[in-house]
């Protein structure tokens, strides 16, 4: 494989770790298309190779994360048990569902959500909590641009789960991470600040990718040759994305989520439409 | 910072460095050779002898294989962190987690 090669894997995934960790996604939703599309990369290595750069994102960003304290643990591993379930699930009757149809819908909620996003965040202030009212799962942490301690309760939980289900069940089928369904739920429905919902669907990402990966690995059809080149460049973009998103305000880091969330959504409405940009 | 977090965060950190570390020296051992032209993925059965020949194919792959060890070993971290705080039903959600990802792999072996 010639050189230049090598470093355009490397750069596509660059930039898919820098923003995947910046808003809580593994960066599949741009990797996948332009491996297949603009490298020639065949389709199975190509979602190999996204969902290996999905594990290094989640590892890369969530070391960072956790070490600051921003991701709640606790909640990750209660929504990782729907998540991996459904993404269990998901491979065994995937074949059943129409991807078309799936595409559609979430592509039509999604392009909703992101716009929701933008305009919600301007009014977003969420309700003053105590330590002693935290609950099970709430949680606090430091936020360096406010330069305060954040404080949130942890609401609708059975709302969170089922979409969780729902995530992972998506994620197996478009061979992505699922940080896509994962960040807004939380941030919207769970009523989560967007700096710890991304930085604990950083944490989640990668189990969720990994359910999909041990398949891919276990029947020979990662390429190392694609793969490591775009696992290297995600591990040192997706560490530039994570000290990124600790200093930029969570207002900017909820416009640049809805702007990705947006582009993804459009992406598949076009797939659903039959304009495959994989 | 709690001891869970930085029992966690360490867990994380060690496996992707190990992790970009093999994949480095396959890189290293790849560019050393200019010959060779063609990498092919091993099995993990044959990756310690592809490592003892250096052969770059062996260091890709277990490099691989430990990227995707980790957030199985960061959830085993967790069962066992959950489990000294007492926090049983967190516990056993790392469980169910581990079972999951456990049968996600016999799948993938099997069908």
């Amino acid at each position: 494989m010639p050189m230049t090669h090598v470093v355009l894997l490397a750069l596509v995934g660059f930039v898919g770790g820098t923003f995947g960790a910046m808003v809580g996604l593994g960066g599949g939703v741009f990797i996948i298309p332009t491996l297949a599309l603009f490298l020639d990369v065949p389709i199975h290595s190509a979602i190999a190779a996204s969902l290996l750069a999905v594990i290094a994102t989640s590892t890369t960003a969530a070391a960072a994360y956790v070490r600051d304290d921003l991701t709640n643990l606790r909640l990750g591993m209660t929504l990782e048990t729907t998540t991996v379930t459904g993404a269990v699930i998901g491979g065994l009757v995937g074949t059943a569902l129409s991807k078309t149809v799936l595409s559609a819908v979430f592509g039509g909620v999604m392009i909703a959500v992101s716009v929701y996003m933008a305009v919600r965040q301007r009014n977003a202030k969420l309700p003053p909590v105590t330590d002693e009212d935290l609950g099970l799962l709430g949680a606090s942490y430091h936020d360096r641009s406010l330069g305060e301690t954040v404080r949130y309760r942890v609401r609708r939980l059975p709302a969170g789960m089922a979409a969780s289900f729902v995530a992972g069940n998506v994620s197996g089928l478009l061979g992505v991470g699922g940080g896509f369904l994962k960040v807004p739920v939380m941030v919207l429905a769970m009523s989560i600040p967007v700096r710890a919902a991304v930085s604990t669907s950083s944490f989640m990402i990668g189990v969720t990718a990994c359910a999909g990966a041990l398949v891919y690995f276990a029947r020979g059809l990662v390429d190392p040759v694609i793969t490591v080149p775009v696992v290297l460049g995600v591990t040192l973009g997706a560490y530039l994305g994570s000290k990124l998103a600790m200093r930029v305000k969570s207002s900017v880091l909820t416009i640049i989520l809805a702007i990705v969330l947006f582009a993804f959504s459009v992406q598949m409405i076009l797939s659903a439409a039959g304009i495959d940009l994989r | 910072m709690t001891r869970l977090n930085i029992t966690i965060s360490r867990v994380l950190v060690v496996g992707l460095l190990a992790a970009v570390a093999f994949m480095l020296a396959g890189a290293v051992l790849t560019a050393a050779r200019p010959g060779l032209t063609a990498i092919h993925e091993t099995s993990v059965a044959d990756i310690p002898r592809a490592l003892a020949h250096l052969e770059p194919s062996g260091f890709f792959d277990l490099g691989l294989l430990l990227l995707l060890a980790t957030p199985v070993a960061r959830v085993i971290a967790l069962l066992f962190g959950f489990a000294r705080e007492r926090k049983w039903l967190l516990s056993s959600f790392s469980l169910i987690v581990l079972v999951a990802l456990a049968f996600s792999a016999y799948l993938g072996l099997r069908v």
